[in-house]
């Protein structure tokens, strides 16, 4: 260095102009360094709340397919065949037509 | 203000002060210990990051990972309209563990104690019996099957020891109507009898595992590993839920009314050899499991075999058009109702006298089915019973099937030939019977019977001509007509085949009191839909022929199915049918 510098604030100007001049590259790399350090951090947040979201959407599979079966017991229990035959029979005073009263449309 | 008061005296030695404060073995000696604190805090975080991490990773991991288990549950099994008759739904076991029980005071808190025992449906001190003797046991089970609403309530009582197991129940919704047929499994889920036992391993499912990292609320937040369970696979049966509904309320009254030991109707598709309805009397609730005693359980369409008796003649029938030893102008002279053959007599039950070969049919000759066999190798007759599908496997591979008797020896005696004919002598189950009728049906085509739904038709085999069937399919149509010896078989509106059939059954030493009565038929004959089998067991009173006890539930259930069914009626002509021709839309439904 051929003049003197002045005083404290130089040396940092100093290493201001270094880092834009020499240490270009790595201040590039130090910058994207950083901001995948803070990309992974973000990144394992969200994987992790969706990880929890898509839990609880199993949870709730599981619980509708418990509650279709449950709805699949019952819809075959109110519709077994006698039981409808018998309330046909009784409450809607239906009859079975027999061959006399029986049309055949072709 | 203690600084500016204190600043002013020690201002001038302040060099020899300083120099005299600093004492450089302490220096060295403070900084050699920070140096060592700092050297040993390094070597440790490398020890425990490098070198031996094991240990922490596995600490961390007690409280951290889980493996949770992803029961699978059975597959749905459901009739051929998409009618589901065996869902399962998973409940919870409840048990205990009574070292744990004891450790955390034990039973001292009786309300709480007697309120689990009475949602569990248990007798209050029984419950406290039982786990006072298994006190140094660390698992017993106290209710199985217990409902999610019964579980949560137990999971609030919050009782030391106790827990809550994750299990599955199958329920049956079609009762005891199909029974038989889709049989059940036992408390762990494994199947013991019917399709349930058959197609165990296709319905069975693999259960997942997967292990996950939880945080401190419980919440995943990582997925570790992951085996995908394998659900069970659905099954589609070829029964017809309503045919079966229909004919098990026939067979039920009919053990009801004639006080039989039992009855068992199998109805199959002719043109595809599907099963649409096989039920048995007496039936067993398959959601209860008090009522599983094997006389109720047994699928008697498949187990039990019985003598055919006439049922078997039209078969003769047709062997004998076939050797070509008669012909359908043949007639044969039946004599006053009694033959003798070698040492033994043949009898009829009515006088047939001079008859051909629809009269036989008609009236049921045992003498002119007799005179038919002898008159043609026995190997003409045994083979169209084999033909037919009598003796073998009926394809639908259900766990439990016989397969009945069928003679194979050399030596044939006269009166044996004889009594071959009018079905005695060979046994058969209903099912191996309902399957010869639907090759009668198919026009000599026999096809494998099938208990699934099939996707194409099987393709069968040939084993008579169709034209012989033909012939033998328009005598049967004459049995059920008012002079026929099945005239009650006889469906209005419908051409009906149907041959009764009246078998003694054998008990040790010869053939005892007891009958089996049968019904066995098509419909409708003009292009047979429906082959049906009626067997109603060891029926009580006067009443025990084929013709007088089997064959009205043959026509009731043969009646209801067609009209389910919606087969186009086919008796009569075209102006006795009430027919309208709908022709603004010619293209639909024909």
């Amino acid at each position: 260095m051929s003049t003197q510098p002045a005083a404290a604030d130089s040396l940092i100007r100093q290493i201001g102009r270094d880092l834009l001049s020499v240490g270009r590259v790595p201040l590039v790399l130090l910058v994207l360094v950083l901001i995948s350090a803070l990309g992974v951090v973000y990144i394992t947040h969200q994987s992790r709340q969706l990880v929890a979201q898509q839990e609880q959407l199993l949870i709730e599979r599981d619980d509708l397919d418990i509650e279709w079966r449950n709805q699949l017991l019952e819809e075959n229990s109110l519709a077994e065949h006698s039981r409808i035959e018998t309330q046909a029979e009784k409450a809607l005073e239906m009859k079975r037509p027999n061959a006399a009263n029986e049309i055949v449309v072709q | 203000m203690k600084k500016a008061a204190s600043s002013p005296e020690p201002q001038p030695p302040r060099p020899s002060a300083a120099t005299s404060a600093f004492i450089p073995w302490r220096f060295a000696l403070i900084c050699t210990f920070v140096g060592l604190a700092l050297v040993g805090l390094i070597a440790r975080a490398a020890y425990i990051q490098v070198l031996e991490p094991g240990k922490l990773i596995q600490e961390g991991d007690l409280r951290s990972l889980r493996v949770k288990a992803m029961p699978s549950a059975r597959g749905i099994i459901s009739d051929r309209n998409d009618e589901q008759l065996a869902v399962s739904v998973p409940v919870q076991a409840v048990w205990a563990d009574p070292v744990d029980i004891y450790k955390h005071g034990g039973l001292s808190e009786p309300a709480r104690w007697y309120a689990l025992a009475d949602v569990l449906g248990l007798d209050r001190q029984d419950m406290l019996t039982r786990l006072e003797e298994n006190k140094s046991r660390r698992f017993i089970y106290l209710q199985r099957q217990v409902s999610p609403a019964m579980a949560a309530y137990v999971g609030k009582l919050k009782l030391p020891g106790i827990g809550l197991k994750d299990e599955s129940r199958r329920f049956y919704p079609a009762g005891e109507v199909s029974a038989h047929l889709i049989g059940v499994t036992g408390i762990d889920g494994r199947g013991l009898e019917g399709v349930e036992r058959t197609y165990d391993g296709w319905l069975t499912g693999e259960p997942g595992r997967r292990t996950v990292r939880k945080d401190r609320y419980g919440r995943v937040v990582e997925n570790i590993s992951l085996k995908q369970r394998e659900p069970g696979k659905p099954l589609a049966l070829s029964i017809d839920q309503r045919l079966q509904a229909v004919a098990y309320r026939a067979v039920k009254q009919a053990v009801v009314d004639y006080n039989a030991t039992s009855a068992t109707i199998v109805m199959v598709d002719v043109r595809t050899g599907e099963i649409l309805a096989m039920v048995n009397a007496p039936s067993y609730n398959p959601n209860n499991r008090d009522q599983l005693q094997s006389f109720r359980m047994r699928n008697r369409a498949i187990t039990d075999a019985m003598e055919p008796g006439s049922t078997i003649k039209p078969f003769v029938v047709l062997a004998a058009l076939e050797n070509g030893v008669a012909d359908e102008n043949t007639v044969i002279d039946t004599g006053n109702g009694i033959m003798q053959v070698g040492g033994s007599r043949v009898r009829d039950v009515s006088q047939v006298g001079k008859a051909d070969l629809a009269r036989i049919l008609k009236k049921s000759s045992n003498i002119g089915v007799s005179k038919l066999s002898l008159a043609m190798p026995v190997d003409a007759v045994l083979g169209m019973y084999s033909g037919v599908g009598l003796g073998e496997a009926s394809g639908i591979n259900l766990i439990g099937e016989a397969q009945g008797l069928f003679p194979d020896r050399r030596r044939w005696s006269d009166f044996e030939r004889a009594t071959l004919a009018f079905g005695y002598g060979i046994s058969v189950t209903p099912i191996q019977l309902v399957r010869a009728y639907a090759t009668l049906g198919g026009l000599g085509v026999n096809r494998p019977l099938s208990i699934l739904k099939t996707e194409a038709v099987v393709p069968g085999r040939q084993v008579v001509s169709a034209e012989n069937t033909r012939k033998v399919l328009n005598m049967l149509e004459g049995v059920t007509h008012a002079d026929g010896s099945a005239k009650h078989a006889a469906v209005p509106g419908y051409r009906v085949g149907a041959k009764t059939g009246t078998a003694k059954k054998a008990a040790a030493g010869g053939y005892g009191d007891e009958y089996v009565a049968m019904t066995a038929g098509l419909a409708p004959i003009s292009d047979p839909r429906l082959a049906m089998v009626v067997v109603i067991n060891e029926p009580q009173g006067d009443a025990y022929y084929g013709g007088q006890v089997a064959a009205p539930i043959f026509a009731e259930v043969m009646g209801s199915a067609l009209q389910i069914l919606n087969v186009k009626p086919d008796a009569g002509k075209g102006d006795q049918l009430n027919i309208v021709h709908n022709r603004g839309q010619s293209d639909a439904g024909t």
